[in-house]
């Protein structure tokens, strides 16, 4: 690509740049994936983390039995034909399924590009591949996409669930600047921070796995608009290992709704606790919209979220 | 005419190969080791082309050693079987290495195993195997000996009695073997040949000091 003269910025005497010029180079250098802004950024890497952050939330819960993925799905209008069962989660190959936040194309493109590559390692080593290369390899396609000219990055995210010999139960989580990282709980999508925050509140290390879907429902009402929970905008999977294999458990609308039902028992318990003593960590909805209280997480809820939290 | 053989015991496996570098003919030399290691649990006894041989090992070796670095763990010997057998598959019609074959290795998961892979990649997990002529003479005493769960000097025993019958009927002389074992503490050498300090590998030797007293 051609240096053009117009995108040197302009300073001042001592260096610095003004603030005019400052407010124009987003919009100077927002265009270009692959291009740094003078502050070191990449807009387009951030405006498609955005996206996600406006897309239906998932939430993962590693336990030791287990691993629980939830999400919501954003019913776009009463005639749209529902999908059958699982709208985001798709199994990948034996031994990992995946909950996606974000552009729904996107995502298609990279989930049948994880299957090849679990099919590829199958065929070479007669063996699934272990989860965390999985990730990594569909990581690697993610990142070439912020660093080679011409090119939108995929704006999905992506929470894997997997189990294999090496490590057992684990739990990913990918952007799409194709980072990546293990956790015993996360969210992506709309709310995430306040989905997060209150999974570091309420997570538990020897949660069972009904712990685990009680609180994947409270995570998902904090990040939901809707005042009330219902079941058909929630999708809830249970993968866990049966007799050496893995399986991914898509629960029923019934069941779905039993573990609503459960987690509302505990809220209305604990709210009647929570007027005696303090009004505040009421179980509401949304309240974290547009405060600056939710809590940042410490890897990357980058400063700008907060606008659109 | 390369002779391999390979034995599956009680938590270890051991292959043996004769020790010679034959061309046409020509014996070349008589104390080379057709048994690479590689890795510190994987041996892999080679028979066929001395040069395809060499390069083969070492194209294998690296790859797991590759795959060690970038994944932080080693292939089990099944998966390191199937990668090979993948790679020997897959340059077949291009340019082809001509080497039979005979995994052996330890890892946690499948504890001792053997596999064995022919130049054509037929692939299979095996208790016992051999290739070439060596094969013609050895296979009916291991189908006899050969029991699940054998002790290392039983196993040594069956390969003693495979090495007499070649040294006995088979048509070309084959007066050294080298032997290693890979078993949960790594890969040891039982047998080896060193024509430097070994006199008994020093082919014609024998016949020499014979000629030289007549």
């Amino acid at each position: 690509m051609p240096v053009q003269a117009a995108t040197v910025a302009k300073t001042d005497e001592d260096g610095t740049l003004d603030s005019s010029t400052q407010r124009s180079m987003a919009r100077r250098y927002d265009s270009r994936t692959t291009i740094f802004s003078p502050e070191g950024r990449l807009y387009q890497v951030e405006y498609a983390m955005e996206a996600i952050s406006q897309a239906g939330a998932c939430v993962g819960i590693l336990t030791s039995d287990g691993i629980v993925l939830a999400a919501e799905k954003k019913v776009t209008s009463p005639l749209l034909e529902p999908s059958v069962n699982a709208e985001k989660m798709y199994r990948i190959d034996a031994q990992t399924a995946v909950a996606v936040a974000g552009m729904t194309s996107d995502a298609n493109i990279l989930v049948n590009y994880a299957r090849q590559v679990g099919q590829r390692y199958l065929f070479s080593y007669r063996k699934d591949i272990p989860v965390e290369q999985l990730v990594r390899q569909v990581c690697d396609l993610k990142q070439g996409y912020t660093q080679y000219g011409g090119l939108r990055p995929f704006g999905v995210s992506f929470l894997y669930a997997g189990w294999d010999r090496l490590h057992g139960y684990q739990l990913y989580k990918s952007d799409p600047s194709g980072n990546f990282g293990g956790w015993k709980a996360t969210a992506i999508g709309s709310n995430y921070q306040n989905a997060r925050s209150t999974l570091k509140q309420k997570y538990e290390e020897e949660m069972t796995l009904d712990d685990a879907k009680t609180l994947a429902i409270r995570v998902l009402s904090k990040a939901m608009d809707a005042t009330t929970m219902d079941a058909e905008k929630v999708e809830l999977a249970v993968l866990t290992r049966v007799d050496g294999a893995v399986t991914l458990k898509h629960l029923s609308g019934d069941d779905v709704a039993a573990a609503i039902a459960a987690f509302e028992v505990i809220r209305e318990k604990e709210q009647a606790e929570g007027e005696g003593s303090s009004a505040s960590g009421s179980g509401g909805n949304g309240e974290g919209a547009g405060s600056g209280a939710a809590a940042a997480n410490a890897d990357d809820p980058p400063p700008e979220d907060e606008d659109y939290a | 005419m390369d002779v391999v053989l390979g034995f599956v015991g009680d938590g270890f496996t051991i292959i043996a190969t004769d020790a010679g570098q034959t061309r046409s003919i020509m014996r070349i030399k008589a104390d080379e080791d057709k048994i690479p290691e590689l890795d510190e649990y994987k041996i892999m006894g080679c028979a066929g082309d001395a040069g395809d041989r060499t390069h083969f090992a070492e194209f294998v070796a690296k790859n797991l050693k590759l795959y060690e670095l970038r994944n932080d763990t080693a292939l089990t010997t099944a998966e390191a079987a199937a990668w090979t057998r993948k790679a020997l598959a897959d340059a077949l019609r291009r340019k082809p290495w001509q080497v039979n074959t005979l995994i052996g290795g330890y890892d946690e998961v499948d504890g001792a195993s053997l596999y064995f892979m022919d130049y054509l990649a037929a692939m299979a997990k095996v208790p016992f195997g051999a290739h070439g002529y060596g094969a013609y003479f050895t296979y009916g005493l291991m189908d006899r000996m050969w029991r699940p769960n054998m002790s290392e000097d039983e196993i040594l025993a069956i390969l003693d009695a495979c090495i007499a019958e070649l040294q006995t009927r088979f048509m070309v002389s084959m007066p050294a073997f080298f032997v290693k074992k890979v078993d949960a503490s790594g890969v040891t050498v039982l047998r080896s040949i060193n024509s430097f300090d070994d006199e008994r590998a020093r082919v014609g030797d024998d016949e020499a000091a014979a000629a030289s007293t007549n």
